[in-house]
């Protein structure tokens, strides 16, 4: 069963229709990277998705349950959302940034126990954190507060795990490590869908990509049926060269 | 709980609740010790449980009881407000009077001043202030909205402030004489002299109810450190949060001016300076700050009964002369951060 799943989205903001009937689902094993050019909808779809903006018109479902029915508290044990450059409005250490995705786990009054140390020790480890886990995140690098972010979602322990451009300010080497990371939540069973600007690292990792133009769904599926020079053109005004079986993107005509 | 801090900050963390705890008692103690009458407090306790108590024991219970634990609750008040609304806000200088609630309770007392009805019994003061209190909820709300953002609400607390204010200047305008006058504005000081127990137990149902709501709200302030849309998909919504942070410190901080008049900068400095003792995470602070604000006010009543002089000082006075520079050097030092 799929663990998102979008039919015929709208939505409005302001006198702008920023998704027109985009339809997109999202498995258990599969990491979707979502693509398009600055403007296309994607934040619009992942916070749709997050249940943070209500379609004027469509359906969506996460995890089976109508996303305008779910209860604040059952949608967080279901779904991380990981939005684009996140704010830490106090500077508190990394580890405690960490265990603020243990919050949905936590009844209220009570302490953090065993099994969540163990989610957020974990966490920090996949993220590779774990060196700096007790500086204040405000003096980290903006790689580093991306990264002990990413592991704040990943401590939450989601099914489903959706992320606004989570490898940009990221040098090439954490670049990697987190695409490898996100596949390897898909191939754990678990499903994410991320914002990506990169086509060739989303190409190389992603299971699937939808790629977004207008506020419409151009094309979904593995990567090479999706990102051909047709599309790339439509969508970016780019042509894709290829130079050494690499692919690069030059600027249009 | 050693899934924090560094090794010495989470010491220091688990050391501090007890350590105020401590101090707050301490200091009750020296609150009831400390007045004209010599009083040995231990036996005038023991007193108390004779058959025909000493006179040393009925100051105890009815003068100075009521004075310490009103020094106690509306201390923690007004921490654990300052402290749940610099949480909402995410802004260290937000403060209890920013929504309004002091200024319209402090008006409802003056105005039971002005119509005279301060001499016809004794509670009509602080029932006054919790009327008033009240209707300041009600008009936040129907000024702001029920779904109100945070700026909104913020911006109608400073005009429901404003109004009142307004209207506290007409009462003292119009004041029937220089006498009436000088007792409202020996009142608006704030003082917790000559308060009686009927004082603690009208407000305390009040005060409590709104402890409640406000430290509930913990696990919500800690979520929103990531901004509303990540608090959101963590389950908490800042709505409901909202609601919860006003109406707990519009309760509380309502029936704390009522009985005491305006004591201002507990709220703004006690969670400032317990901040950084805690790792900075705000359901942490409620709980610090709470025992700070007592601890702070129980010291200030102290303060303003042993300064020898021919006049006490007003507790409020104490508080804004203290607080007042430390505001000043706060937004200093947020200046020389940000540059």
């Amino acid at each position: 069963m799929s663990l998102l799943e979008l039919r015929g989205v709208s939505v409005q903001l302001g006198k702008a229709t920023v998704l027109r009937e985009a339809s997109l689902s999202v498995s258990a094993g599969e990491f979707v990277g979502l693509l398009g050019p600055n403007g296309a909808g994607k934040t619009t779809l992942l916070r749709v998705a997050a249940g943070l903006v209500a379609p004027a018109r469509g359906s969506v479902r996460i995890d089976g349950v109508n996303a305008a029915e779910l209860e604040p508290a059952r949608l967080a044990l279901t779904l991380a959302y990981l939005p684009h450059g996140a704010p830490c409005h106090w500077p508190m250490p990394v580890r405690r940034i960490v265990a603020l995705g243990r919050l949905p786990h936590l009844p209220a009054w009570h302490s953090l126990g065993a099994a969540d140390a163990a989610a957020i020790e974990g966490a920090m480890q996949r993220a590779d954190v774990a060196a700096f886990a007790d500086r204040r995140v405000d003096l980290l690098s903006a790689g580093e507060q991306s990264r002990a972010l990413i592991a704040r979602a990943l401590a939450q322990e989601p099914k489903l795990l959706l992320a606004d451009e989570p490898t940009v300010a990221l040098d090439p080497y954490h670049q990697l490590r987190v695409m490898e990371l996100l596949r390897g939540v898909a191939d754990g069973g678990g499903a994410v869908l991320a914002v990506f600007h990169d086509l060739p690292l989303a190409a190389r990792f992603c299971t699937r990509v939808a790629l977004l133009s207008e506020g419409r769904i151009l094309g979904d599926g593995p990567p090479a049926s999706v990102l051909t020079a047709d599309n790339v053109r439509s969508a970016y005004g780019v042509e894709i060269a290829r130079e050494q079986a690499t692919a690069f993107a030059l600027p249009g005509r | 709980m050693e899934t924090g801090l560094g090794r010495r900050q989470s010491r220091v963390v688990a050391a501090l609740p007890l350590g105020l705890g401590v101090a707050v008692a301490a200091l009750f103690l020296a609150s009831l010790s400390v007045g004209s009458a010599d009083i040995d407090v231990l036996a005038a306790l023991r007193g108390l449980f004779a058959d025909e108590p000493p006179v040393t024991s009925i100051i105890l219970a009815e003068i100075r009881l009521p004075r310490a634990l009103l020094g106690l609750t509306v201390g923690a008040t007004l921490g654990l407000a300052g402290a749940a609304l610099q949480g909402l806000l995410r802004n260290p200088l937000a403060e209890p009077g920013l929504i309004g609630v002091s200024a319209t309770s402090a008006l409802g007392a003056v105005l039971v001043f002005y119509f005279g009805l301060s001499a016809t019994f004794a509670l009509a003061l602080p029932i006054g202030g919790i009327a008033g209190g009240l209707l300041g909820i009600a008009l936040l709300y129907v000024v702001a909205g029920r779904e109100a953002g945070v700026l909104t609400v913020i911006l109608a607390g400073v005009a429901v402030s404003s109004f009142a204010a307004a209207l506290t200047a007409l009462a003292l305008n119009l004041a029937p004489s220089p006498y009436a006058a000088l007792e409202i504005v020996a009142w608006l000081l704030g003082s917790l002299a000559d308060r009686s127990m009927d004082h603690v137990w009208l407000t305390l149902p009040l005060m409590a109810g709104g402890w409640v709501l406000l430290l509930a709200s913990g696990r919500a302030l800690d979520a929103l450190t990531l901004g509303e849309d990540t608090a959101r998909t963590l389950g908490f919504s800042l709505k409901r949060t909202q609601l919860q942070v006003v109406l707990g410190t519009a309760l509380s901080v309502g029936a704390a001016v009522s009985v005491t008049g305006g004591i201002s900068f507990v709220g703004l400095v006690v969670p400032h300076l317990l901040r950084p003792l805690v790792g900075h995470e705000p359901r942490r602070l409620l709980w610090v700050s709470a025992l700070g604000g007592g601890a702070l006010l129980l010291a200030a009543d102290i303060l303003v009964r042993t300064v020898p002089g021919p006049i006490e000082l007003k507790l409020g006075v104490v508080t804004s002369l203290v607080g007042a520079p430390f505001f000043l050097h706060l937004i200093l030092k947020t200046r020389r951060e940000r540059q």
